[in-house]
């Protein structure tokens, strides 16, 4: 019940705050504003479920048959801190914008109501596909959260935000439509449950078809290079508690289906073809992302990264799936710390340039420093626990693997760097967003992310945490010491050199125009269709016309011939005989 | 006292009985009474005439309600049979199929008298309206509950007759022009479906729908195949001609500019849904899906279907004008329901089925949206509908749902419909029908979603434009069918749900 609640709640609380926006007004603001002021605790049952809910089978389960195809949902392992990290997300978000200020005249932004219920849809679709056990369920709350995340990027209504949107529908419509196509196949082959899924895959006649689909549409919520297009244009679009929520909780549920789908039986090309494209990619967006001048697309490429290094990770089941427990249990400790530590430093953004007291800022500067300090792997951090776990997992099967995450911490660092260079400017930029709002959410999640990754690493029993001897310090020592010298130098020598300025969203600017040379194409090849079917029409009716013309033509000649036959009657004695002559063959035909 | 009871129950129980085979005839006779009691009514008489409408319709929507339990879940087949010609009876009876689809004609007829009361309200000519309008949904509930084909066939020519006058209401030459094309592609296809019905009944007799085909026509397929073809391919090419199969469907888009509750007729309740709807009887229960299969002609209908669909999204992708947009989407998707009943699948056949019924009621959202935007601000090109979600936020929203749905998003009927066809695709022989769905969906969002991120972008902040009254009488049957929309998907699986009636008449055809 409890689980059930978890999703129905804020999708119920989400529709209704849509709905009251047709109340006239002034219940309409009245309404709206307080139900989105109660927003945050929507996200409550889901707090509670993961600790509730640690009975048995009838508690952490549950079957609605009537809804959809049947819709039904559990808590298992692999779950239960996920859903933690989406609650702790989203009711921070929620609460963060709750409190914000109405907005200026010139602020073109949706009404801080309708980023509410957003959210809300948001949380109960992103809670859906961590809790799903069956495909339908899994691909519906999956396209929940994909189509209200559009509501989040589009809330400021402005020029970067429309452009964003745009590119990420595009981007989620075909992420949608692959992922469908493999369900569908998945499903055909009798892998309706999602327990049975993975084997499924390997048992359809079409295994390589629907890993590739599922490698697409899952690849592009997860933020995989050349994927991830949407992300560096969404983050800096989008309210700052958005971004949290983007880079927090939606990337992690398309890094989850790849751990929900991945298959039974080994698949060495696929698996290492993912693991090579992630990785790679992560580390291409480290390049790109120390060029940015906005923290927040600093932060959106860190996000890229990070998804990257991950993905490479859970790849390494596909190819071993003997390890995937293992793999899974890290994969899923990385995912919360992530998620954590980039919301509180996405929600820091807008914190760290409103001001405040001295003891207020004091401590928004130490958070903050605290969560790059763990995104970077510094010892003690979640971060240091969670690359451990991870290096754990793979060092038997993929020592290529193992000996390239070290850079992604380095990576890690070079952009907390930047992060820290390009901030101060920033400040006046995002004055705009003043959604200061409470320190207590920022808090709860800074807190969360340096507390709740290590009590998961230390209560699952397929994690190992690192020991605190030398060699494991070291490990997460050298990068951000690395870090720093290459920023010394770089600051340095960085005025000599001019780096290259890549804009936002790097293979977007190419991609954007690729597809509308592709447009251009397909609509004058349909020009061409519509005119080729139009004036085939247009002959056919003709034809037409011309026939019924002659028809015409002859019926009057024959009408003017005939006219004094008829008139003589002579036709009409004929048409007599004839019809005498043929009753009389009838009736002699019955009687003989 | 006991037999006494007995007795008075059974008694209680064949009068019941006795009523409800008499409701398919009551049903047709209302619309048509209805029908004739509003012609000669004075233009002004606007009260009376909404009133005999409303009731009308509600009363049917509740008669169907009543059918429903009896004939789906106690097996019920209300009959009434009367002689037409000699030898040839008028039969009218209820099956599961007929009554999914008078089910769904019935409600959306109330909504779209309640849309056209408002929607023609102080126009010219309303009796002669509402008139054609009430005889044109006696010739659908005719259709539905014909019980042979020829009684099928007079309703199905009433049909073409009752909405000529509708499509030509308004009169202008471009109205007339449209109407008389119409009238010729359907007179057309009449003549070729008139032509294969008297053909089969020469060679098998008088055809009775039965759940896996008439005996009689198999036996004609057995003697002589190809004749029974042939007569397949003039059947279902005439019904080609209103379920709009390319080549056949030259005449939806242009029969858009009839006024707004007309092309919702058209699309969604009647004209196009009849064709289809005719189609699947031809295929399910004049020839039975095994007979047509061992005919080999189902194979072939599959691929018209699915270049139907294909060409229908290709070329509302290039239409700037919001309800030939429209049109070209109901070309594309009513053959959806084509697809799924000759897949030979019994999933694909209840998708198939369910599509009829979801199609309706996603489509005709669309068109009321589409007839509010022109009625209350002159909207009729897409590129003018930007903004209007500010201006007119229910009607906005209520097409956001309809959209999303056509595009077969969940948790909307469309994706219920999606999801059936490609699961049934998968298990059929026609595994590469998932990649027409596929590309079918794709094109859906090309050419929606944009529609969709116009209504709610942002305006020119200089010209806002102030929000507008959105007229009750339209607004209402909008936003209940968009509701619908949503409440048909997530309530799927429900007893007595759209889906359920499907999957229960696939059942049947398959035996």
């Amino acid at each position: 019940m409890l689980l059930l609640l978890c999703c129905a709640l804020p999708l119920l609380l989400g529709g209704l705050l849509l709905a009251g926006r047709a109340l006239p007004e002034p219940h309409r603001g009245q309404v709206t504003t307080t139900a989105a002021r109660l927003a945050p605790f929507a996200a409550l049952p889901a707090l509670i479920l993961p600790v509730a809910a640690r009975g048995g089978p009838e508690q952490s389960a549950v079957e609605v048959p009537g809804l959809l195809l049947g819709t039904s949902l559990i808590l298992d392992e692999t779950s239960r801190p996920l859903v933690v990290l989406t609650a702790l997300l989203h009711a921070a978000a929620l609460a963060t914008i709750a409190w914000r200020p109405a907005p200026g005249p010139r602020d073109r932004s949706l009404p801080m109501p309708v980023l509410s219920a957003f959210l809300l849809l948001c949380l109960g679709g992103t809670l859906g596909v961590f809790l799903a056990a069956d495909l339908v369920t899994f691909y519906v709350a999956f396209a929940v959260m994909s189509f209200a995340a559009a509501g989040l990027v589009i809330h400021h209504l402005d020029r970067a935000a429309v452009r964003a949107t745009r590119v990420y529908l595009v981007l989620s419509v075909l992420s949608e439509t692959a992922l469908l196509a493999a369900v569908l196949m998945v499903g055909a082959a009798g892998g309706l449950r999602l327990a049975e899924s993975p084997a499924a895959v390997v048992g359809s006649d079409h295994t390589g078809l629907i890993l590739a689909l599922l490698g697409f549409g899952l690849g592009i919520k997860a933020g995989v290079v050349p994927l991830h297009l949407w992300l560096p244009l969404a983050h800096p679009a989008a309210p700052p508690a958005a971004s949290a929520v983007l880079s927090g909780a939606l990337v992690t549920a398309g890094l989850l289906g790849f751990l929900r789908f991945s298959p039974e039986v080994a698949q060495p090309g696929a698996g290492a073809a993912l693991m090579v494209v992630a990785a790679a990619g992560g580390l291409f967006a480290v390049a790109v992302g120390v060029l940015q001048t906005d923290p927040k697309v600093v932060l959106a490429y860190s996000t890229v990264s990070q998804m990257g290094l991950v993905t490479a990770v859970a790849a390494v089941a596909v190819v071993e799936p003997s390890l995937a427990g293992k793999v899974t249990a890290a994969v899923v400790v990385y995912a919360v710390h992530h998620g954590l530590v980039k919301g509180a430093l996405f929600l820091a953004v807008p914190l760290l340039s409103a001001g405040g007291s001295r003891l207020v800022r004091g401590a928004v500067a130490a958070g903050t420093l605290l969560a790059g300090l763990s995104l970077v792997g510094a010892p003690l951090t979640t971060g240091w626990a969670a690359k451990y776990a991870t290096k754990d997992a793979v060092a038997a099967d993929a020592p290529a693997l193992e000996s390239v995450l070290p850079f992604f911490a380095l990576g890690s660092a070079l952009l907390m760097v930047r992060l820290v260079r390009v901030l101060p400017a920033a400040g006046a930029r995002n004055a705009r967003n003043p959604g200061a709002g409470p320190l207590g959410a920022w808090a709860v999640i800074v807190l969360g992310g340096a507390a709740v990754p290590w009590w998961m690493a230390a209560s699952s029993p397929e994690v190992s945490t690192p020991g605190f001897d030398a060699a494991a310090v070291g490990e997460g020592l050298w990068p951000p010491a690395v870090a720093a010298v290459l920023s010394v130098v770089a600051i340095l020598v960085g005025h000599r050199i001019s780096p290259p300025a890549v804009p936002a969203g790097d293979l977007v600017v190419p991609a954007e125009s690729a597809v509308a040379q592709a447009t251009d194409a397909t609509d004058r090849g349909l020009r061409t269709l519509g005119r080729a079917a139009d004036s085939a029409a247009e002959a056919w009716r003709q034809g037409w016309s011309r026939a019924a013309a002659a028809a015409r033509a002859l019926g009057q000649r024959a009408d003017s011939g005939l006219e004094d036959w008829i008139r003589s009657g002579a036709v009409l004695l004929a048409l007599l005989a004839a019809g005498s002559l043929l009753v009389l063959i009838g009736s002699g035909g019955g009687g003989g | 006292m006991v037999t006494a009871e007995a007795t008075l129950q059974g008694s209680l129980h064949e009068t019941l009985g006795g009523i409800i085979s008499w409701l398919p005839l009551v049903m047709v006779l209302i619309s048509l009474v209805a029908a004739a009691a509003i012609f000669p009514l004075a233009e002004g008489r606007v009260g009376t005439r909404s009133a005999i409408n409303i009731t009308a319709a509600a009363v049917k929507v509740a008669l169907v309600a009543a059918l429903v339990p009896p004939v789906v879940a106690d097996g019920v087949r209300p009959e009434v049979s009367m002689p037409l010609l000699p030898g040839i009876d008028l039969v009218l009876r209820v099956d599961p199929l007929a009554l999914f689809f008078a089910g769904l004609s019935a409600i959306l007829w109330l909504l779209t008298t309640i849309y056209a009361i408002g929607y023609l309200e102080g126009s010219p000519h309303r009796s002669r309206f509402f008139g054609f309008f009430s005889l044109c949904v006696t010739a659908t509930v005719g259709i539905s509950f014909s019980g042979n084909l020829i009684t099928f066939l007079v309703f199905y020519e009433l049909l073409t007759v009752a909405t000529y006058p509708l499509v030509a209401h308004r009169g202008t030459p471009k109205a007339l022009h449209a109407a008389r094309i119409y009238l010729r592609y359907t007179l057309t296809g009449g003549l070729v479906l008139l032509t294969g019905v008297v053909w089969l009944t020469m060679l098998a007799g008088p055809v009775d729908f039965a759940e896996g085909g008439a005996e009689s026509v198999a036996e004609l397929a057995q003697a002589s195949p190809q004749v029974a073809t042939l007569i397949f391919v003039l059947l279902i090419g005439g019904l080609g001609v209103k379920a709009a199969l390319v080549p056949l469907h030259g005449w939806l888009p242009l029969a858009m500019i009839a006024p707004a509750p007309v092309s919702a007729l058209l699309h969604a309740v009647a004209v196009v849904k009849a064709g289809v709807f005719g189609i699947v009887r031809m295929v399910d229960d004049v020839y039975g899906i095994e007979v047509a299969d061992q005919l080999g002609v189902l194979t072939p209908l599959l691929v018209v279907a699915a270049v139907t669909v294909v060409y229908g999204s290709l070329r509302a992708l290039r239409q700037s004008d919001l309800k030939r947009r429209l049109a070209y989407s109901t070309v594309s998707q009513v053959s959806y329901v084509v697809l799924g009943i000759s897949m030979l699948d019994i999933t694909a056949t209840a998708g198939g089925v369910v599509h009829l019924v979801h199609q309706g009621i996603m489509k005709i959202t669309l068109f009321f949206c589409a007839g509010l935007f022109a009625e209350t601000l002159g909207v009729h090109r897409v590129e003018d509908t930007r903004g209007l979600g500010r201006r007119m936020p229910l009607t906005s929203a209520a097409f956001t749902v309809g959209a999303v749905g056509m595009i077969g998003l969940p948790p909307t009927a469309g994706f219920i419909s999606k999801w059936q066809l490609g699961q049934g695709a998968l298990a059929s022989e026609h595994s590469w029908v998932l990649g027409v769905l596929v590309l079918s969906s794709l094109l859906n969002a090309a050419y929606f979603l944009p529609v969709v991120i116009r209504l709610w972008a942002p305006v020119d902040a200089a010209q806002p434009g102030s929000p507008v009254r959105e007229p009750r009488m339209l607004m209402v049957p909008a936003v209940t069918t968009a509701a619908f929309t949503a409440l048909v998907g997530l309530g799927a699986s429900l007893p007595f749900a759209p889906l359920r009636v499907a999957e229960f008449i696939a059942e049947g055809v398959f035996g």
